[in-house]
């Protein structure tokens, strides 16, 4: 209890009630409106950029793929643009469709498993089969083109590790081609589900001046009617030879974070399709060859499936990087709950932390937290927010 | 390049080097004491996006470099500080860019610099009850 004897303070954490990740937040209420929020991040720390300056420039590129296990090529994506600012490297024009056919197929994979998640968390566990069904397929697809589920080690400076064949392109088109009406189907079904949509709508509003003011990133900016999309505004791979579409919606609440995401998938089928397209076309190498990494600096970005990740590279004209800095893009986002959750209800909150997606590439390390007041756990919370969703619902529908 | 001439003109004496690698990567360095007034310029005037800080041991100095972002025309612009090495300490720049309070928070503890008029300097990834002087991302650790 703080000198205010109203408001009561609720532990979150260390495990995200929703993804199971390490993080802890510490909600303040007063009755059942939440009045502030302190964040702990930390847990999970595992000095990568410390780490990196012992590692030549090629063992970085899998070091930092190590980073997240869910968008594992965000970071070596980032990281080889970095380098090659550094040194000036030229990538083949091969190379630069493969590299987007990867980080494409992995933002759709990315953003199915966040919206199945976020379905299981209202209440609407369809939704969660469904989008996990469908991302079943993807990860296959990974394994058969890029040698692995996750962490494929397809980025290399200079180029690609693999090549995609004539063949593997067209598993790619066909699976594209299935995936179509299923996005189509979600879209629609959380489009025009009234409860889902009301639900939606009440949770964790980031408006457009906190989110410029917390500098966020990736679709949780976009939700909030900033339109930034590195991909579009410093193009790098194959982003800027092909025909797509920022998606920008301006309401800033969970319902625009997630229909911002459903449309993004739509623009990525387009992308790889086109990429596809032109893999039958061009032909030649697949990497540059280096010998070398210069004195120098540079900066690579990545818009990874959460937003823009940034990579800054410092060599001293040694094997190894002298500095290497990596900034994920939860680490913008995550901080922004901290206006997003006040003014909103306990149920809701839960909803809210989930929502800008985040992902802990932090330090390692467990902490027990004391308190005698009542902890809440993950059940409590998924049930609370659920049992929402069917008040909604009887108060729509009349009866559930 | 005509929002770099802007900047270098309000800049004015305070640019010490402008390195231009190419129209997409500049990196501008300036005294420390300046670092709020450009920080307010580009973020609140111009309306660029605060990426990130990256704080660098050197030899001979700590660097501290304030990545900025012109999404618009997809410009990325490098603040670059030097600050004495026995005694690292700028002025904050949270109260302006409230995306930049964790990135001090990390500066602080994995590097030691410290923010004047930052009074929420409380480790960010490492253990709150860390207090030792040893910082992790500096080169003699």
């Amino acid at each position: 209890m703080s000198e205010n004897k109203k408001i009561t303070e609720i532990p979150i954490g260390p495990y995200h009630p929703l993804q199971e990740e390490p993080e802890f937040f510490r909600l303040k209420i007063d009755g059942e409106k939440v009045v502030g929020i302190e964040i702990e991040i930390g847990y999970n720390h595992r000095g990568i950029e410390k780490l990196s300056e012992s590692k030549s420039f090629d063992q970085a590129t899998f070091l930092v793929e190590r980073i997240c296990g869910i968008c594992s090529t965000s970071h070596p994506f980032a990281y080889v643009n970095a380098v090659e600012d550094l040194a000036a490297i030229r990538i083949p024009e091969r190379a630069k469709y493969i590299r987007t056919v990867v980080g494409e197929i992995e933002r759709i994979h990315s953003h199915l498993l966040w919206l199945g998640l976020a379905g299981h968390f209202i209440g609407y566990n369809t939704v969660w089969m469904w989008c996990w069904k469908y991302r079943e397929p993807l990860l296959e697809l990974c394994e058969r083109v890029f040698g692995n589920r996750n962490h494929y080690a397809m980025m290399k400076i200079g180029g690609v590790r693999r090549d995609i064949s004539d063949d593997q392109g067209d598993l790619i088109r066909k699976d594209m081609g299935d995936l179509v009406p299923k996005l189509d189907m979600l879209y629609n079904a959380i489009q025009d589900d009234p409860v889902i949509k009301a639900r939606l709508r009440i949770a964790g509003t980031l408006t457009k001046k906190d989110a410029r003011a917390y500098c966020v990133v990736g679709p949780t900016a976009r939700a909030s009617g900033i339109e930034i999309d590195v991909r579009k505004d410093d193009p790098y791979a194959a982003y800027g030879l092909v025909d797509w579409n920022v998606v920008v919606r301006e309401e800033g609440d969970v319902y625009a974070k997630t229909m911002v995401r459903i449309d993004e998938m739509k623009e990525s089928v387009k992308i790889i399709n086109q990429c596809v397209d032109r893999l039958k076309e061009v032909k030649g190498e697949i990497e540059t060859e280096i010998k070398e990494i210069p004195e120098g600096e540079g900066i690579g970005r990545h818009e990874a499936p959460r937003g823009e990740v940034f990579h800054y590279v410092r060599s001293r004209g040694g094997s190894v990087p002298y500095r290497h800095k990596v900034r994920a893009p939860s680490f913008m986002n995550v901080f922004s709950n901290e206006v997003a959750v006040v003014g909103g209800t306990i149920p809701d909150a839960a909803l809210t932390l989930a929502a800008v997606d985040p992902c802990y590439c932090c330090t390692e390390r467990m902490q027990a937290v004391d308190t005698d007041s009542k902890v809440y756990t993950s059940r409590d919370l998924i049930r609370m927010c659920q049992e929402k969703t069917y008040e909604l619902h009887r108060k729509m529908k009349g009866g559930k | 390049m005509e929002i770099i001439d802007l900047i270098k003109k309000n800049f004015g004496s305070n640019v010490k080097d402008v390195k231009v690698v190419n129209e997409r990567r500049i990196y501008i360095e300036i005294p420390p004491a300046y670092i709020r007034e450009a920080s307010e310029f580009l973020f609140n005037d111009l309306k660029f996006r605060f990426s990130i800080a990256s704080g660098i041991d050197e030899v001979d100095c700590m660097e501290i470099l304030y990545h900025f972002s012109f999404d618009k025309e997809g410009t990325f612009i490098t603040l670059k500080v030097k600050l004495d090495k026995k005694n690292p300490e700028i002025d904050t720049i949270s109260d302006i860019i409230t995306g930049a309070k964790w990135i001090e928070r990390e500066m602080h503890e994995l590097l030691g610099i410290g923010f004047r008029g930052n009074n929420d300097l409380r480790n960010l990834l490492l253990s709150p009850d860390y207090k030792g002087k040893k910082y992790p991302l500096r080169k003699d650790v």
